[in-house]
C-alpha cells in the first residue's frame, strides 16, 4: 500500500488517468464484441498491462535502459527464429506460440527500440561516435527482418518512429529530404513486391483491380449508421460483417455503438496524451529523455492515427491496431511497455536523480 | 566520420525543443483531419457522396404496362435473425417462436444450438408475426429489413422486363435499361400491352407445342407510332426465380437473334425497284429455268412468265432474284442503309444485338441471293421495323417500348406510290394465293402479309439443312396500316402421318390470324365498312338509336 501511494504521488496523474479512460473504452467495446458478461481475455489482458505499467513507470532510467537492451535482443533472436518457424496466420510469419496464447514479438519491440534509439543518440550528441553506427546497424537490421515476415504496418511504423527521432535530434534538412525518398522508395518497391500490399492499395484504390472497397465501405456506413449517441452498445452490426472488426476496425465499431460523442472523446484521450507528453518534454533539458519521450509517443500518436485514418477510408487498411482499445495481447503488452517508459521517463522520482 | 557527414544540423537544446514543438503543430493538424473527417462523415451522412452507397435506401420504383397494370414492383419484408451464443432459454424460445412463426419448433432449437453467430430464424415474415415478436421482447433477435422484387405476371414479361440481382440492380431488359430512374424510385411505363402479351404468349406456345419445336418469337407492334405492344420469346425465365435463368431461356430472341429472314424479304426488293424507277409493275420475268444456279421450291404454274405481283405471291426466288440483279447491289446496299439493317436498333434494351448482315463476298450471287432473304442477318425487331416503316407510307418507324416519346420524321421513299405498292403486293398475297390466304384471313378484315422460310444457321457453320425458321409477317388492317404482327417458329417439326414442308404458310400463318383475332377483340376493332351489309346496318340502327335518345 505504501508502495502505491509513493508511486501515485511521484507518477504524472494526470497522463495516468488519460491512459486508463483510454483502456476503459477498449474494456467497454470488449464487452459489446463478446457474447456474455463474464470476464474475457480482453479483461485479462487488460489488468495485466495496468500491472505491467505499473511496475515499469516506477523504474528509473538505468534499468529501463537495461530491461531494453536484453529484452531487445531476446526478441530479435525470437523474429529470427519464427521466420524458420512454420506458423503461418494469414500469409505472414509474425506470431509465436506459446501454450494457448499466440505472440506477436515485433510488436513488443516497437517500444524497446524506441528507447535504444534514443540511447544511441543522446550517447552520440556526447561525442561518443561509436554508438551511432551500431543504431543503424540495429535498425536496419530490426527492418530487414520485418520486412520479411512480411509486415509492412510495422516496418512503416518502425521507420517513421526512428525517422521522428532522428528528426528530433537535429537531423540536417538535406538527410530529413533524403529520408523522405527512402520512404517513398520502400513504399514503391513493397508495392510491387508483395501481393498483399498491392491488393491492399488496389482495394484502396478502387477498381484498379476488380477489387472492392468492401471493408472500407461498411466501415462508412457503421459510422453513418452510428450518427451523434450511436446505437448502443452491442446492437451494431458491423462487427457481423467484418472479420477483423475488433482490431482494424474497432473505431468503427466504436463509432456504430457508442456514437460521434464517444468517437471524439477517444480522438480528444489521443490527442490529450500526446499534447501533454510533449508539452512536459519542452521543460526537459536531458536530450535523452526528450528523444525517448518524443519517441515513444510518436510510435503510440502514429499508430492511432493508422488506424483512425484507415477505418475512415482516408488510407489503406494496414492491419494497425488502435492502442489500448482494440483486441490482441500483443498489443496491449506493447502499449503497456511504452505507456510505462513514458510515465517512468516522465516520473518526478526520477527527475532529480 | 560521420560528423563529416553533418547528420545533425546542431546539437544544441533550442533546436531540440524547436523541433519537439513543430512535431506537436503537424499531430494537432493531423488529429483535426480525422475530426473534421469523422464529424462529415457521422453528423452530415448526406453531404458526404464520395463513398458508394451500398444499402439502397430508396425503394426501386415500380414499372407499369400502357394499362396501368404494375408488372414490376418491390416489396419490403422483413427477415429475423438471432445470435444463438446470447441465447440463455434456448428451449423456451424455440417453442414461443415456432407458436408466433408457425415453425417446426425442433428445427428452431438446432438452429438455436448452433454455435455460429448468425442465423437465420426466417425470412420474409408477415407485418403480424413482426409486431408478435416485438412484443416477446428479446433484443437478441435482430429485424433486418430485405426489398424483395416481385413481378406479378412471372415468365410472361419477363425478356421485356428483365430481372434484378440480389443488391436490387437491374441486369436485364427495362430493369437495366431505366436502372438509373428506377433505382431513384421513379416510376416507368412502357408500351406493352399486358393482356395482349398473355394472348400471344399463349398462342405462340401452342403453336410451338403443335409443331414439336423448342422455341419461337412473336412480336406485336403498333405502326404509327413504333410503340411495341407485345413481344415475345420462348423460352423464358421467371424473374423471381432464379433457377429458371439459363442461357437458353435468357435469350430475348426478338431483340438478340439474328436469322436469315427469307421469303419476307421479296416485298422489300420489289419495293427497292418500284421506288428507284427499275421496276414496272407490268413487267415480266421468266422463272422457268434457274438462275445462277438459283432454284424454286415448287414447280411453276401457268407458263411461268411472271409479272411483279406473282412473283411475289407465289415467292419465286428466280423471279426475285432477277428482279435484285436488276437493282443491283450499290441500290440494294443504299436502302438497306436507309432501313436500318446495318446497324442496332436504338431501342430501351441494353442486350439488342446489332444485325450481322452479310459478312462475306457480296457480289453478283448475293445481291440476288439476298434479294430473296438468303446471307443476310438481320434480328425480327429489324425486319418489324421495316415493314412498319414501308408500310407507313415511307416515313419511318422507330420502335420503342416507351409511350409517348418523340422521334424526328424520315422519308424513305423517293416515290409517292411506293408504300401503295408495297401493300398491294402483300395484300395481293393473302388475297391470290389457294394455301397462305385462307389460313390468315379473317372474316371481315383485311389482312396483308408474308411468309417466310429459311434455313437455321448452324453455330458451328454453315446452314442445318433440315431445320427451318419458319416465320409470317402480318400488316393489319392491310388498307389502313396500324399493327404489324411477326412471328417466327425455330425447327418445327413434321406431323406424323404427312410429308409436308414445314413453312411460313402451313406453322405461322394461323398463329399471325390467331393474333389479329385476339388484338380485334382486345382493342374493338370494326369490321370493314365496304365488306360486310349487316355490319353497317347495325351501325346505322344504332345512330339512328342515339339520335332518338
Amino acid at each position: 500500500m505504501e508502495y502505491l501511494k509513493n508511486w501515485w504521488n511521484s507518477i504524472d496523474r494526470i497522463n495516468i488517468i488519460l491512459i486508463l479512460s483510454l483502456g476503459f473504452t477498449g474494456l467497454i467495446l470488449s464487452f459489446s464484441m463478446d457474447e456474455n458478461l463474464s470476464i474475457n481475455r480482453h479483461s485479462i489482458f487488460f489488468l495485466f498491462s495496468i500491472f505491467l505499467l505499473i511496475s515499469l513507470s516506477d523504474l528509473d532510467s538505468k534499468n529501463i535502459r537495461r530491461i531494453s537492451l536484453f529484452l531487445f535482443i531476446i526478441l530479435l533472436i525470437i523474429i529470427l527464429l519464427i521466420l524458420f518457424l512454420d506458423y503461418e496466420v494469414k500469409g505472414a510469419k509474425r506470431w509465436f506460440q506459446i501454450f494457448n496464447f499466440t505472440l506477436q514479438p515485433s510488436e513488443i519491440i516497437k517500444p524497446i527500440f524506441v528507447i535504444l534509439t534514443a540511447w544511441c543518440i543522446s550517447k552520440s550528441i556526447e561525442d561518443k561516435k561509436f554508438y551511432l553506427p551500431l543504431l543503424f546497424v540495429f535498425f536496419f537490421l530490426l527492418l530487414s527482418l520485418i520486412l520479411m515476415q512480411p509486415d509492412l504496418g510495422m516496418t512503416v511504423l518502425l521507420s517513421a518512429t526512428f525517422f521522428c527521432q532522428l528528426f528530433v535530434a537535429g537531423l540536417s534538412i538535406f538527410l530529413v529530404i533524403v529520408a523522405f525518398l527512402f520512404i517513398l522508395g520502400i513504399s514503391i518497391f513493397s508495392y510491387f513486391t508483395f501481393d498483399h500490399v498491392q491488393s491492399r492499395i488496389n482495394s484502396f484504390l478502387g477498381g484498379l483491380d476488380g477489387t472492392d472497397t468492401y471493408q472500407i465501405d461498411l466501415s462508412i456506413q457503421a459510422f453513418k449508421n452510428g450518427g451523434l449517441l450511436g446505437k448502443g452498445p452491442g446492437q451494431g452490426i458491423l462487427k457481423e460483417k467484418i472479420p477483423d472488426a475488433n482490431t482494424d476496425f474497432i473505431f468503427a465499431v466504436a463509432g456504430e455503438e457508442l456514437g460521434f460523442i464517444f468517437c471524439l472523446i477517444i480522438i480528444f484521450i489521443i490527442l490529450s496524451i500526446i499534447i501533454r507528453s510533449l508539452l512536459k518534454v519542452l521543460q526537459l533539458e536531458d536530450p535523452y529523455k526528450i528523444i525517448a519521450i518524443s519517441g515513444l509517443i510518436c510510435s503510440f500518436g502514429l499508430q492511432c492515427l493508422i488506424n483512425i485514418f484507415s477505418s475512415l477510408g482516408l488510407i489503406p487498411t494496414k492491419g494497425m491496431t488502435l492502442p489500448f482499445v482494440s483486441y490482441g495481447g500483443s498489443s496491449m503488452i506493447s502499449i503497456a511497455i511504452l505507456f510505462g517508459f513514458l510515465l517512468s521517463l516522465t516520473n518526478k522520482k526520477n527527475e532529480e536523480l | 566520420m560521420l560528423s563529416k557527414l553533418k547528420l545533425f544540423d546542431s546539437d544544441s537544446l533550442k533546436s531540440l525543443h524547436r523541433r519537439v514543438f513543430f512535431s506537436i503543430t503537424i499531430f494537432i493538424f493531423v488529429y483535426f483531419i480525422s475530426i473534421y473527417r469523422i464529424s462529415s462523415i457521422m453528423l452530415f451522412p448526406d453531404l458526404d457522396n464520395d463513398t458508394t452507397n451500398y444499402v439502397t435506401k430508396d425503394i426501386r420504383g415500380s414499372i407499369y404496362d400502357r394499362n396501368g397494370n404494375v408488372i414490376a414492383t418491390t416489396i419490403q419484408s422483413i427477415s429475423l435473425s438471432i445470435n444463438p451464443n446470447k441465447i440463455k432459454n434456448k428451449k423456451e424460445l424455440a417453442n414461443k417462436l415456432g407458436l408466433i412463426l408457425d415453425l417446426d419448433i425442433k428445427k428452431i432449437e438446432k438452429k438455436l444450438l448452433s454455435t455460429s453467430k448468425f442465423v437465420w430464424i426466417k425470412r420474409n415474415i408477415s407485418p403480424i408475426e413482426h409486431q408478435e415478436i416485438i412484443n416477446l421482447g428479446e433484443i437478441n433477435i435482430k429485424a433486418h429489413k430485405e426489398f424483395k422484387r416481385i413481378y406479378p405476371y412471372k415468365n410472361t414479361l419477363s425478356h421485356i422486363l428483365g430481372y434484378v440481382d440480389i443488391d436490387q440492380i437491374g441486369q436485364s431488359g427495362i430493369e437495366r435499361y431505366f436502372e438509373n430512374d428506377l433505382s431513384k424510385s421513379q416510376d416507368i411505363i412502357i408500351s406493352i400491352d399486358t393482356n395482349l402479351q398473355q394472348l400471344v404468349r399463349e398462342n405462340l406456345i401452342k403453336t410451338i407445342n403443335n409443331y414439336k419445336a423448342e422455341s419461337g418469337l412473336a412480336i406485336v407492334m403498333d405502326i404509327p407510332s413504333g410503340q411495341i405492344l407485345s413481344s415475345v420469346s420462348f423460352p423464358d425465365y421467371n424473374p423471381e426465380d432464379k433457377s429458371s435463368y439459363n442461357n437458353n431461356n435468357l435469350m430475348n430472341r426478338v431483340f438478340q437473334s439474328n436469322y436469315e429472314m427469307g421469303s419476307t424479304f421479296k416485298p422489300i426488293t420489289a419495293t427497292i425497284g418500284f421506288d428507284l424507277d427499275i421496276l414496272d409493275p407490268e413487267m415480266t420475268f421468266d422463272v422457268t429455268k434457274k438462275y445462277l444456279n438459283i432454284s424454286d421450291h415448287d414447280k411453276y404454274k401457268d407458263n411461268g412468265i411472271y409479272d411483279v405481283e406473282k412473283i411475289i405471291v407465289e415467292s419465286s426466288n428466280i423471279g426475285t432474284a432477277q428482279i435484285a440483279t436488276l437493282i443491283g447491289k450499290k441500290n440494294q446496299k443504299e436502302f438497306f442503309e436507309k432501313i436500318g439493317f446495318n446497324k442496332k436498333i436504338n431501342i430501351e434494351n441494353k442486350e439488342s444485338s446489332a444485325p450481322l448482315g452479310n459478312k462475306n463476298n457480296w457480289g453478283k450471287l448475293e445481291t440476288a441471293t439476298i434479294g430473296f432473304g438468303h446471307g443476310f442477318a438481320i434480328t425480327p425487331l429489324h425486319l418489324v421495323k421495316a415493314y412498319a416503316s414501308l408500310a407507313n407510307n415511307g416515313n419511318e418507324v422507330f420502335p420503342t417500348l416507351q409511350l409517348n416519346k418523340q422521334f424526328e420524321q424520315k422519308q424513305i421513299f423517293n416515290n409517292k406510290e411506293s408504300s401503295k405498292f408495297f401493300i398491294n403486293l402483300l395484300n395481293s398475297v393473302v388475297l391470290k394465293t389457294e394455301y397462305t390466304g385462307p389460313r390468315v384471313k379473317v372474316d371481315g378484315y383485311s389482312v396483308g402479309g408474308k411468309t417466310g422460310t429459311s434455313e437455321l444457321l448452324n453455330p458451328n457453320g454453315g446452314y442445318y439443312k433440315d431445320r427451318n425458321l419458319t416465320s409470317f409477317i402480318g400488316i393489319f388492317p392491310i388498307n389502313n396500316p396500324k399493327y404489324v404482327i411477326y412471328t417466327a417458329i425455330e425447327y418445327p417439326k413434321k406431323e406424323t402421318g404427312t410429308n409436308d414442308r414445314m413453312t411460313g404458310a402451313r406453322v405461322n400463318a394461323p398463329l399471325v390470324k390467331d393474333i389479329i383475332i385476339n388484338i380485334i377483340s382486345l382493342f374493338n376493332i370494326s369490321k370493314d365498312k365496304n365488306d360486310d351489309l349487316l355490319k353497317v346496318d347495325t351501325n346505322f340502327l344504332y345512330r339512328k338509336l342515339n339520335a332518338l335518345v
